[in-house]
């Protein structure tokens, strides 16, 4: 059979990036231009800055692409693409790129649902063994996936309010950390201890998550402690902070792993670079004799190679958009992506 | 030498396909919510009806602003991604300039494009089509003002209501455009990018505070 090259490309929030992968699974060569330097004197992603960035920045990160790839765009079988969710402007960007690159060159286009393509960036280090589970954590999601066989999707769980790594920002500003808080917290976590009185956030039977409490809880115990004229150790606010999150979800995708029945968790997004969540995930999974999946560090934050690998699963089920296809801000991850 | 011409920076939607000199065809579409479902649509069935393919394209026109920077930004990521995957000449024209180029004046023409909040994106061009002002983003009372003391007749036209002025509603005139542009060097894909003539809001609160 021969081989399948996928150019896949992704500008979601803040990171230009566009990648060839052969086959689902072999990066050939990737370019990630992130803007977190252009946006961090803001706290946070501006939506029309972010926009403007990737339009400067697209032709000059495929042209390094092809640079540093050893194949040329003939060897390309078809063009995947992140069409939402997403920040619309910055969607576009990319997937007008992707409609134009499909409709010069005349390959097929693949659509890429964002949360599909921080699943597959899995791939890149495992094979997948159906049925899974997923646990979905970034900064516009939270959610528990099941996958009964490839590219089908079924949510069983997901925040009914903010998306962890909301929560993880919110509380690195409240507590005086740098913008992007996830990492930030997630280092000072391994330093502190768990010595703050935080809820644990909707601790109870079902799938779903609640992150806004603990968040409003962080923020009301930082202003009481600045009213009383007590400094917050943040250390320890951290360490109370990851522990209450993680503790929740872990404990929630390991009993939806049981139910389930499965022998496979896979963490995906953002999030999934927490040392913290990875470390107690990875105990909980080795005393269930459940086998974690977990992406290489840097395909944990957005980047066209997830998209181009899950783009090959996509192109394999017949998957495909035309000229028409438009980006979409908000999005579900339905059971099958066609 | 096949010209394909690309616009998007308002509600309209403009597509032209020039062979030296005459329009081939062109796709005009008015009042829409949204350009990126139907962009590309058009600009595949516009070659297609020409029996050409993509390649067969020499150059790239595109207008890349000042008007909705989401709306500049479907046209000039197609026409940048396009010259540069299949290594065509490529020039940009302002939207202003364009709407003088569709006019006709007899001593001044004063493009406008309504930037909300008494703001406006404008300039003016005498009939040899020099800059007297240039395209800057500026409050609609100061343009007034300095439109005032031109010596001639003065006429108005773009996407913006003034009290007491007729504003003549633009209807690109793609082949002038496209002549226009034989005059312009080529540029360089990379740099090829929208002239938004306005900062964001976040830069200008930034630039405030320090």
């Amino acid at each position: 059979m021969d081989d399948v090259y996928i150019l896949g490309i992704e500008s979601s929030c803040d990171e230009t990036s566009a990648s060839i992968v052969k086959n689902g699974t072999d990066e050939i060569a990737t370019v990630i231009l992130s803007q977190i330097d252009v946006h961090t004197k803001y706290g946070g992603v501006v939506p029309e800055i972010a926009s403007r960035c990737h339009i400067e920045n697209i032709t000059i990160v495929l042209e390094k692409l092809f640079d540093d790839a050893n194949v040329t765009i003939d060897d390309i079988t078809a063009i995947a693409v992140t069409y939402g969710p997403g920040l619309i402007g910055s969607l576009l960007v990319g997937l007008e790129t992707a409609k134009t690159l499909a409709l010069i060159y005349n390959k097929p286009l693949v659509p890429v649902h964002h949360i599909a393509g921080h699943i597959y960036a899995n791939k890149l280090v495992s094979k997948f063994n159906f049925p899974l589970i997923t646990l979905v954590v970034s900064g516009g999601h939270t959610e528990i996936v099941l996958m009964d066989e490839e590219y089908s999707f079924k949510k069983i769980g997901s925040t009914k309010d903010d998306a962890i790594g909301e929560a993880y920002d919110k509380v690195a500003r409240v507590i005086g950390l740098p913008y992007p808080g996830g990492p930030a917290i997630d280092n000072l976590a391994s330093t502190g201890n768990d010595t703050y009185d935080l809820p644990y956030p909707l601790d109870d039977d079902t799938y779903d998550f609640s992150f806004s409490g603990i968040k409003s809880a962080v923020i009301n115990l930082v202003h009481n402690e600045q009213q009383r004229g007590n400094e917050v150790n943040k250390a320890d606010l951290a360490t109370t902070f990851q522990n209450r999150v993680v503790s929740v979800l872990t404990k929630k995708v390991i009993k939806a792993a049981l139910e389930y029945n499965v022998k496979q968790i896979l963490l995906s997004g953002g999030v999934a670079a927490s040392k913290g969540l990875r470390g107690e995930l990875s105990k909980l999974c080795e005393k269930n004799n459940i086998e974690l999946v977990a992406p290489p560090i840097k395909y944990c934050t957005d980047n066209a190679t997830m998209i181009a690998c899950a783009g090959y699963y996509a192109y394999k089920k017949g998957i495909r958009a035309g000229m028409e296809l438009n980006a979409v801000s908000t999005k579900e991850l339905t059971r099958e992506e066609r | 030498m096949i010209s394909l011409f690309m616009d998007t920076h308002s509600k309209d939607l403009n597509i032209g396909l020039v062979n030296d000199n005459i329009l081939l065809d062109e796709v005009k579409i008015k009042d829409l919510e949204t350009h990126s479902n139907l962009f590309l649509l058009k600009v595949k069935e516009i070659l297609k009806k020409h029996n050409l393919t993509p390649n067969e394209v020499d150059k790239i026109i595109v207008i890349n602003g000042p008007g909705s920077f989401t709306g500049i930004r479907i046209a000039v990521t197609c026409a940048k991604v396009f010259a540069w995957g299949l290594k065509k000449r490529i020039v940009t024209i302002s939207s202003l300039k364009s709407y003088a180029l569709s006019t006709n004046f007899k001593d001044f023409v004063i493009p406008v494009i309504d930037a909300r909040r008494g703001y406006v994106y404008a300039s003016i061009y005498d009939n040899n089509f020099n800059e007297i002002l240039e395209e800057k983003y500026m409050l609609l009372s100061e343009l007034l003002d300095i439109v005032n003391n031109l010596n001639g007749e003065k006429k108005f036209v773009g996407l913006c209501n003034i009290n007491d002025i007729d504003v003549v509603k633009p209807d690109l005139d793609i082949l002038s455009i496209v002549n226009y542009c034989e005059c312009l060097p080529d540029m360089n894909c990379h740099l090829v990018n929208p002239n938004y003539l306005k900062k964001t809001e976040a830069e200008e609160k930034n630039v405030k505070a320090s």
